[in-house]
């Protein structure tokens, strides 16, 4: 069925065919919510929350862009937000538990010397880009959605879109390459 | 090619970015330069990390939890709604008791007015007769 079809028969009433919409991007959104997240049972919480916040808001979706680019909008913005709060939340910990933490110090830099997986370093070079390389970067390698979309998607023109993934491109080899040289 | 060049550029040869010619002088440095080839593999290995964390197939349960959700919040709006009405429904009771009583008391008042000016028109009446000066039967009779 047409997409603006099935959002104004939503929208008259057929709430169950918000499933339809939920089949055809919840992949692309766990995906999106994971990029940024490096987590999939926190990403697929935030992916729900993203589906929810799309139905709370389908009213107000007037089909100027398109529904995916509305929706992965949602997605980053929800997934930046949770980061923000868990950031908030440890913040405040350590500064409850200064002492506490300082004793943690050294047994959390052994861990951190202990993740000498490939996973962790790959996820904390993505996770130390620019917010904004951070989210063209998750979008266009987790999702491969194409530089226009990205571009709608952030409201930015095609070519800062490349940009920021070029220079996000070449800040993760330069983290990584530089572990390697430690390592 | 050098190596700082070679290795600059990693990153844009594996997701295969770069010109031909640039990717075939990658290759060539490659084949000669061990470092950078170890660096290389190393890259290739962590980048198809990120590939391999990407769902491909759809989650019923996901889709099924997202509808749940949506018809808690539904029957949650619902049933506030149906709070909401509970909670005015005695003062909606009280307010058209009100009403009813002061239409019925003004259309009380009305009745009274009426009544009153149908006296006074009456009135008016004998006092024409009156102004024409015609004598009231009693002083008739006294006269007789």
């Amino acid at each position: 069925m047409d997409e603006s079809k099935l959002i104004k028969r939503i929208l008259e009433g057929e709430k169950e065919l918000f499933s339809e919409l939920v089949i055809s991007y919840q992949k692309e959104v766990i995906n999106i919510c994971n990029g940024f997240l490096h987590d999939i049972d926190s990403a697929k919480d935030v992916a729900q929350e993203v589906f929810i916040e799309a139905w709370k808001s389908l009213s107000k979706f007037r089909g100027d862009s398109k529904f995916s680019t509305w929706i992965y909008r949602i997605s980053v913005n929800k997934s930046l937000n949770y980061l923000r709060e868990i950031k908030k939340k440890l913040t405040e910990d350590i500064s409850d538990n200064e002492l506490k933490i300082s004793d943690d110090e050294n047994s959390a830099i052994e861990k951190e010397f202990e993740m000498s997986q490939k996973m962790e370093l790959i996820h904390k070079s993505i996770d130390n880009l620019a917010e904004n390389q951070r989210t063209a970067f998750v979008l266009s390698k987790f999702e491969e959605i194409s530089y226009k979309e990205i571009a709608e998607t952030m409201n930015l023109t095609i070519s800062s879109v490349e940009s920021l993934i070029h220079r996000a491109k070449t800040n993760l080899q330069k983290e990584l390459s530089g572990y390697y040289k430690k390592n | 090619m050098n190596c700082n060049d070679t290795q600059n550029k990693l990153i844009f040869y594996i997701d295969g970015e770069l010109s031909k010619s640039e990717s075939s002088e990658i290759e060539n440095h490659l084949d000669r330069c061990n470092n950078c080839n170890i660096l290389y593999q190393k890259l290739k290995i962590d980048l198809s990390i990120l590939s391999s964390e990407r769902i491909m197939e759809i989650d019923v349960n996901f889709t099924e939890s997202v509808m749940q959700n949506i018809r808690n919040i539904e029957s949650f709006k619902i049933s506030n709604r149906q709070k909401t009405l509970n909670f005015l429904m005695p003062f909606a009771v009280a307010a058209s008791i009100i009403l009813i009583i002061s239409v019925g008391i003004l259309f009380g008042n009305m009745g009274t007015n009426k009544t009153s000016t149908q006296i006074s028109g009456s009135e008016s009446e004998v006092f024409y007769i009156n102004d024409l000066e015609q004598e009231s039967l009693e002083f008739n009779l006294i006269n007789e």
